[in-house]
């Protein structure tokens, strides 16, 4: 009679242990997403940070559910080296910035089914994408606002110095951005009375040529110096031999990239690197929840001005009070 | 019996279990609709009225965004210098404007005319051209607000490249007395109210996001989607909110599709000015994870006592049925003949009662009866003991018939030899006559005589066993008919010498009978009565009837004769028997035996009354006429 209560009591608990157990086995164990990022700027801390930060924030966390694989390209054949190894390595998805990687990436995924993301590229004068509401194929992203910024630029400069007629335009004539920021600035330099001085650069060597024989011109020919938004004039050497030559020949130089304004230039004006990051991760986490890239709208950041006002100051210029209420941020004082 | 042993046997013990479980899910299950359905009923008013909480903050943000800009706007017209100064002030307030928040994309300042005076922008002189046209378009809307001193605020525009969306905010310029000098316009850049809709939190999952009065989305954590300038007419709680966006939101949760094309509880909260609404929307999963969680936990309950209520339904029934098995295999048992069968009750209740009541009648049993097994050696004893006397009524019956067959053979093969006997002893005499001498002649006579005697008792013995050898079917024999064709024939010679009478008082009744066997009875008891008289006295035979039980007659027949005592009153239907020598009065003593076993072999009885010396009366019972019982009847 006892033997038979236990057996019931036994057989009791286990049906509820069973009950209890089988409503708490139904956890799937979480699919490990690996993305590819390849970045051909070495100022690429800032949007990879904000990226993997709003993509945590979306609930993908490194070591639990995304991989990473970062890589830095410093020229065409780097660039295709690691495209290639994402390929085989059959990544989810693609990040690259700004626009050379991005075209890149863009030919490197065509044919299988990764979808690229872009961030900080020029859509204007390349095949990137078809249009901004709908950019096709496989591949969305975040834009660089070449088009509102490059004659606003232009603007700034010329309502910092009034006297300026004469800009330089030094830049690498290869690089896509460079051509559309052009553009704009020829039509907007009549308006401002510009008259813009042009040189084109392939590389290092050439741009401290061209600086070195302009330098030694009894009369340099420009009052102010303007960098077009491209990579050579902006990589750390490149932008140190024009604020070398800047300096020596007490030019403003109106820096494009963030990093300008806080190593020299009177002023930058670019997109926000953090706001491209974190827009770049929203993006992805809507393909990776199955809405197809070639169908997510391109997505235009805000725009940062940087004034230096140290650089400004050494010139001995004054900054009109207007534009420093604009300003997004004020170095020195 | 044979029915309900046709029928399928039902498991009692399983009928209890599933009894008792029916009982215990049916209360669970009710007891559960109820918490759930009252638990449902608090938890949706509890969601209802926190998503409308959320939806009002959010609506009072999204407010106080567009209300710092409007109070700002103002302030800085206010407080700058906008009327009788140069441009360059004019410019510097207008540039302090765009400064205060990258939302200030544009600013443009009018005169009473609403013509142009100054222009500052974020964008580049190429890129501004959008605000103009959309002054001219919407010019006359601007004016009339503003000359009332109020805030113009525009419908939402989209950016031309960016496609991001776009108002215009105006205020009036007056003067120290008030009039009204200038207009202030600002296009203000919606795109950063996205920072303070995207972490509106409606519950982990949750969304908010802002339309316009015309359902367009002008404010989502999805900036591509506001960038697309979808229009959300399609959502229901849209759909209410532009038809009639002074509606009463009354709070009330309502399930429909959402945004991300889910099922969500939605509601919304409209903010006034601007004429917009925030919508919230939080995963139906997630709004009814409380109820989800309760209903969860109300099956774990519901379950988990479904479990127990198996456990314990089959431990019941068990424990129910036990005894009542124990009992019918004690019943089996005992049915086998094992009468020391015990039945062990764990219980002290009514199963328990039963089970020791049972016992004791088992006790009782064994006690007051014999074994199945002695009834049984009982039983197969009589059987053999009815065989053996079956079988020696057999052979008894076979006795009797071979004596009886012998009795008459005897009689019957008897006759000839005798009779030649009788016939040859006569010629004997009449040959011999007078040559005979001494006792020869007499020795003779005795032996004639003797053979003469021995033939009336052969043709008696015969009579007697042709009762029984020789009979007729059943018929209705007329008695009244029988004594006058006796009286007629065989008695008419002795009842002419006899000069005896016979008298029937009254008709006599018909009876059933075998009529030649009745007629002899009749015939023999006329002839006993005419033969048994005094000397010299005439024999009065007096014939009568009475009816007797069950549907027989009864026959007298009376003589005034010598009587008989009453010692041999019974004696004297004995084969042979006579109460006087033959000196006295001839006879065989068979005629009276004959009569009795005819009697009875009608089913009645034959007896004697009689007084010595006066007369006797005898009497017999014989069927009556099944014509006269019918008649009766009817």
């Amino acid at each position: 009679m006892k033997m038979r209560i236990k057996t019931e009591v036994i057989f009791a608990i286990l049906l509820t242990f069973c009950f209890f157990g089988l409503n708490g086995c139904n956890k799937k164990k979480p699919r490990v997403y690996r993305i590819g990022i390849i970045t051909g700027t070495a100022a690429y801390e800032e949007i990879v940070n904000s990226f993997k930060n709003k993509m945590k924030e979306l609930n993908y966390r490194e070591s639990e559910n995304i991989e990473y694989d970062l890589h830095l390209a410093n020229n065409h054949y780097e660039e295709e080296q690691i495209l290639q190894k994402f390929v085989s390595d059959k990544v989810d998805l693609i990040f690259a910035f700004p626009t050379d990687p991005a075209i890149a990436a863009k030919k490197a995924a065509s044919g299988t089914n990764i979808p690229v993301v872009f961030t900080m590229a020029g859509i204007e004068s390349n095949d990137l994408i078809e249009s901004i509401l709908k950019p096709g194929g496989n591949i969305s992203g975040v834009r660089f606002p070449n088009t509102e910024i490059s004659a606003k630029r232009l603007e700034i400069l010329k309502e910092l110095i009034p006297n300026a007629r004469r800009v330089y335009l030094i830049y690498d004539p290869n690089y896509p951005n460079a051509i559309v920021a052009l553009d704009c600035l020829n039509q907007s330099a009549p308006e401002l009375g510009i008259e813009l001085v042009k040189e084109t650069v392939n590389n290092l060597n050439d741009l401290e040529r061209v600086l070195n024989q302009r330098g030694q011109l009894e009369d340099i020919g420009i009052d102010a110096i303007f960098i077009l938004p491209e990579l050579l004039t902006q990589s750390p050497k490149g932008f140190e031999m024009i604020m070398k030559f800047a300096n020596e020949k007490k030019l403003a130089v109106c820096g494009a990239m963030p990093f300008t304004s806080e190593n020299g230039a009177v002023f930058s004006m670019a997109p926000d690197r953090a706001e491209m990051g974190r827009e770049s991760a929203i993006i992805v986490d809507k393909i990776f929840n199955g809405v197809p890239a070639g169908e997510i709208m391109v997505v235009t950041p805000g725009i940062r001005l940087i004034i230096n006002y140290d650089s400004i100051s050494k010139l001995g210029l004054t900054v009109p009070e207007g534009l420093l209420d604009r300003a997004d941020m004020i170095i020195g004082q | 019996m044979n029915k309900n042993k046709n029928k399928k046997f039902r498991s009692l013990t399983f009928s209890v279990a599933v009894a008792f479980l029916s009982l215990s899910a049916t209360v669970l299950i009710i007891a559960n609709t109820l918490q759930i359905y009252f638990n449902i009923c608090t938890q949706r008013d509890l969601i209802a009225g926190r998503q409308k909480l959320i939806a009002q903050e959010a609506a009072d943000t999204v407010k106080g965004y567009i209300l710092e800009k409007s109070e700002f706007l103002k302030t800085a017209v206010k407080v700058g210098k906008l009327i009788n100064t140069d441009k360059s002030e004019q410019k510097l307030v207008m540039e302090k404007i765009l400064g205060f928040n990258q939302a200030f994309r544009q600013v443009v300042l009018l005169n009473s005319k609403q013509q142009q005076i100054l222009r500052q922008s974020r964008l580049s002189n190429l890129l501004s051209g959008q605000l103009t046209e959309q002054i001219k378009k919407r010019g006359e809307e601007i004016l009339p607000e503003v000359l009332q001193g109020k805030t113009y605020i525009s419908p939402v525009y989209f950016d031309s490249i960016t496609s991001e969306p776009l108002i215009i905010m105006g205020v009036p310029v007056k003067d120290s007395l008030g009039n009204f000098q200038m207009i202030v316009l600002s296009e203000i850049n919606l795109k950063f109210m996205w920072d303070i809709v995207n972490p509106i939190k409606a519950g982990e999952n949750g969304r908010a996001y802002v339309v316009d009065s015309q359902g367009a989305l002008i404010a989502f954590g999805d900036i591509g989607r506001v960038l697309k300038r979808e229009n959300l007419l399609h959502l229901k709680e849209v759909a209410k909110f532009v038809s009639d966006s002074c509606a009463y939101n009354e709070g009330k949760i309502k399930m429909s599709k959402g945004i991300m094309d889910t099922c969500v509880a939605t509601t919304h909260a409209h903010l006034g000015t601007p004429n917009w609404a925030v919508m919230v929307e939080t995963p139906i999963y997630e709004a009814y994870a409380p109820i989800l969680s309760s209903l969860n936990l109300a099956a774990i309950t519901m379950f988990s006592c479904f479990g127990f209520s198996i456990v314990a339904s089959h431990y019941l029934s068990k424990r129910i049925t036990r005894p009542i098995i124990h009992l019918r295999d004690a019943a089996e048992k005992i049915g086998q003949g094992q009468m020391n069968t015990k039945i062990e009750h764990e219980s002290f209740d009514e199963i328990g009662q039963l089970a020791e009541g049972f016992n004791q009648m088992v006790e009782d049993l064994q006690k007051t009866t014999v074994s199945r097994d002695a009834l049984i050696k009982e039983v197969h004893e009589r059987k053999n003991a009815e065989q053996s006397l079956e079988q020696t009524a057999e052979k008894l019956e076979q006795a009797n018939q071979e004596l009886k067959n012998f009795v008459y053979i005897a009689s019957h093969d008897l006759r000839e030899p005798l009779r030649k006997i009788t016939a040859f002893g006569q010629l004997l005499e009449k040959s011999l006559g007078n040559k005979l001498e001494g006792d020869d002649a007499e020795n003779l006579k005795f032996m004639v005589d003797g053979a003469d005697r021995m033939s009336q008792m052969i043709n008696g013995l015969l009579t007697y066993s042709r009762v029984n050898t020789q009979s007729q079917p059943f018929q209705t024999v007329d008695l009244n008919k029988t004594v006058k064709e006796l009286q007629k024939f065989e008695l008419s010679v002795v009842l002419e010498e006899k000069n005896a009478w016979i008298e029937i008082p009254s008709p006599l009744p018909c009876i059933e009978g075998d009529p030649v066997h009745i007629r002899q009875l009749i015939q023999n008891l006329i002839a006993n009565g005419i033969k048994y008289q005094k000397k010299d006295s005439v024999p009065e035979i007096t014939i009568s009837s009475k009816p007797a039980a069950d549907n027989m007659v009864r026959i007298e027949v009376s003589d005034n004769g010598i009587g008989i005592v009453p010692e041999y009153q019974n004696a004297i239907f004995t084969m042979f028997k006579r109460l006087h020598t033959r000196s006295e009065y001839e006879g065989t003593g068979i005629g009276l035996s004959v009569c009795k076993r005819i009697v009875e072999r009608h089913g009645g009885h034959i007896g004697v009354e009689s007084i010595p010396g006066k007369g006797s009366t005898f009497w017999f019972t014989v069927p009556r006429a099944k014509e006269l019982i019918i008649a009766e009847i009817s």
